[in-house]
């Protein structure tokens, strides 16, 4: 352990959890042989993964301008854009399923999982372009675009683990659903983003939030944050989402939070008094209408809750930017959303000077 | 030392793989980093409010307040930073609520000069906004101990040194370009200079994990501009000798960060540099491929393969960098 008494290694975790008594010798014994890092272990952390993230983008992106300085993906040859899609998808399924059944990680295994990455998301953008032409599709009213996305997306799911790839055909997908939802049905997207706030809520309190959930969970909240951006910004004329009240979304938010809190309530019994505290003041947010406010607090809460960086970095973004949303909403005048914004920081503040003032009373009872 | 990054997501699979039960799982995460929930909801609440109140302050004046009276306008304009200013004035400065107090004071500085500006029609040079906003935050800076403070008056010497630049002596000429950020990198590095500095003395304030990583991206792609300016507009008929010069100084300047991050077993920062490097690569690539006159379909193959090979290598050796750091720390 270090000087000061912190934990920093498998070694000061396992000693201390011996000294509070939670494990036996043996089992400490044991845990020793699981916990340190061991030779061939894959474990990229968050800055390697997003330079193979950048390196993958720029190599997907050309690897489809080399098909489409092909002509492969012209709707002339449809059957054969298809075929080649098909061959693409599924050889880089196979090829990840090989690699993943390898005993240990080799540097040979990064390169083939990036190039199995670039593959299957041109296969899958072939596969669309040729069904699609197959189709002779000319009317955006139709729902095979988004049906066809979300049925890639998910099938793929469970056979290709690259979080990567799960995470931008999910976005994809998801985007795409939501601007059929917006274009055609009236209430569709507020029962999409309850769907969608269900489904960020239900995966981050779950105990182990981990490699299956994540990308799911980042398309939903990217495609969430769009949806509270453009309603904030594009709420007049005939301008997306204009029959969208964006006070509807901010009590949807209250709803969803509400679903979140209280098993986190639960969990955390000796915090009880104090997250009663925030979620009471977190309701008297709804009441200053700026959705994507609301959600960057929710996604700070659960990033908070679940210590996971890929969470608060959004919440941590959207903060700032919805407010500078709120800046160009045309419904309300710049003096009376300067004294909604006022009004709510000072109660904020004073808030917290009121449950600073009753632990300070706590704790002296 | 820091806890091992990874030691966490190791005892979540731990759990996950069934080899320990959820009570135990719990108690691991709960020493590994515990969630005080009321240092959480006090602290977010502080900055929350504060967002919420400068940015409503920010709206109050930008509405254009036409039968206001001049004199009333910048009066009330300046009430903000006096009222903050007079607050942080009977209050501990060591304490994060008067840090915050003094950063909307900051805040508000800018306030008052953008209504200045927009009382007697200054905006002419838009560089004297900003420049005046940083030189007159730069005391309570210096006496802050706030990193983000400091951050705010870096953007804005930066946003007041390049508008000077773009509105005075102009972008037009290639050495007038490079030079901008050049200059902009050599500052950059100055202040990357004096943080390491002061934060090998141990000054507490100082220790954020982030100021690294995002000074040296600062520093990379102020060099990185220029270089790709020189990579896809070079010609033989035309040397430019501030470009090359910039050219040169990159990689130079990389291995050096390299070095330092290596030093101080810093990741984060290590691979901000692996993604300069990468970069610098892939536009190389990309000229050296568009020199060939190749086939357009194998110049794009090549570019995907080429780009993915770069950038796998790199992510290994730092992956190999990472299993060494963890280790190390596992002998700890």
């Amino acid at each position: 352990m270090s000087e000061t008494g912190k934990i920093t290694n498998a070694a000061d975790l396992l000693e201390t959890l011996l000294l509070n008594k939670k494990i036996s010798a043996s089992r400490k014994g044991a845990l020793e042989q699981e916990l340190p890092w061991k030779s061939g272990q894959k474990q990229v952390s968050l800055p390697i993964q997003i330079l193979l993230i950048v390196g993958a983008w720029i190599s997907a992106v050309m690897f489809l301008a080399f098909l489409g300085a092909l002509g492969l993906l012209n709707s002339s040859h449809a059957s054969f854009t298809l075929v080649l899609g098909l061959v693409l998808t599924l050889g880089a399924i196979a090829l990840f399923q090989v690699r993943e059944r390898g005993a240990e990680f080799r540097a040979s295994d990064l390169f083939l999982e990036q190039f199995s990455v670039v593959c299957i998301l041109a296969g899958k953008i072939c596969i669309m372009i040729a069904i699609l032409s197959l189709l002779n599709w000319r009317s955006l009213s139709e729902p095979i675009l988004p049906l066809m996305a979300l049925f890639l997306a998910v099938s793929t799911y469970p056979f290709f683990g690259v979080p990567l790839e799960r995470f931008l055909s999910m976005w994809g997908a998801l985007s795409l659903c939501g601007w059929h939802f917006q274009n055609h049905l009236p209430l569709g997207i507020p029962i999409f983003t309850v769907i969608l706030l269900l489904v960020i809520s239900l995966v981050c309190t779950k105990e182990a939030f981990d490699r299956q959930g994540r990308p799911l969970v980042l398309a939903s909240i990217m495609v969430v944050g769009s949806i509270c951006l453009w309603s904030q910004i594009q709420s007049h004329g005939n301008q997306p989402f204009a029959h969208l009240p964006y006070y509807t979304l901010s009590v949807i938010f209250l709803g969803v939070f509400l679903a979140a809190w209280i098993p986190l309530v639960r969990k955390y019994q000796e915090s009880r008094k104090a997250l009663n505290f925030f979620c009471a003041s977190f309701i008297a947010l709804v009441f200053l209408g700026v959705p994507g406010l609301l959600f960057a607090v929710l996604l700070i809460f659960l990033g908070t809750y679940q210590r996971d960086l890929l969470l608060l970095i959004p919440g941590g973004i959207l903060l700032p930017y919805s407010l500078s949303a709120y800046y160009y909403l045309m419904k309300v005048d710049l003096a009376t959303k300067s004294y909604y914004l006022m009004g709510a920081g000072v109660f904020l503040l004073i808030v917290r000077k009121g449950f600073e003032l009753w632990k300070a009373g706590g704790n002296e009872k | 030392m820091e806890l091992d990054p990874h030691l966490r997501s190791r005892w979540k699979n731990l759990y996950r793989d069934q080899k320990i039960p959820l009570t135990l799982y719990r108690e691991g995460l709960r020493l590994l980093k515990p969630v005080l929930w009321d240092q959480w909801i006090s602290q977010g609440f502080l900055i929350l409010g504060s967002l919420l109140l400068g940015s409503g302050i920010l709206f109050f004046f930008a509405y254009n307040w036409d039968s206001m009276p001049r004199g009333a306008k910048l009066g009330l304009a300046q009430l903000p930073v006096l009222v903050t200013l007079i607050l942080v004035f009977f209050r501990d400065l060591n304490s994060l609520p008067t840090k915050v107090l003094l950063f909307l004071g900051a805040f508000f500085v800018g306030v008052f000069l953008a209504v200045f500006g927009q009382v007697y029609q200054t905006g002419a040079d838009s560089y004297e906004l900003f420049q005046g906003w940083a030189l007159l935050i730069f005391p309570l800076s210096l006496f802050s101990n706030f990193l983000p403070l400091w951050t705010l008056n870096l953007v804005l010497v930066h946003a007041a040194f390049c508008l000077f630049w773009q509105q005075i002596i102009g972008t037009n000429s290639s050495i007038e370009f490079t030079l901008l950020f050049l200059i902009l990198a050599a500052l950059d590095g100055l202040c990357l200079t004096l943080w390491e500095y002061f934060h090998s003395r141990g000054l507490v304030w100082l220790k954020r994990a982030w100021a690294r990583p995002v000074l040296y991206a600062a520093i990379l792609t102020s060099l990185l501009i220029p270089c790709s300016h020189i990579i896809m507009k070079y010609s033989p008929h035309r040397v430019e000798t501030s470009a090359w010069i910039a050219l040169f100084i990159t990689p130079v300047v990389a291995a050096l960060l390299a070095g330092f991050s290596w030093r101080a077993r810093d990741l984060v920062s290590l691979s901000v540099v692996a993604l300069g490097i990468a970069c610098l690569g892939d536009m190389l690539l990309f000229r050296f491929l568009d020199y060939l006159s190749g086939p357009r379909w194998f110049e794009h193959i090549a570019i995907s393969i080429g780009t993915l090979g770069l950038f796998c290598a790199l992510a290994w050796l730092l992956l190999r960098v990472q299993h060494r750091f963890s280790e190390e720390q596992d002998h700890v």
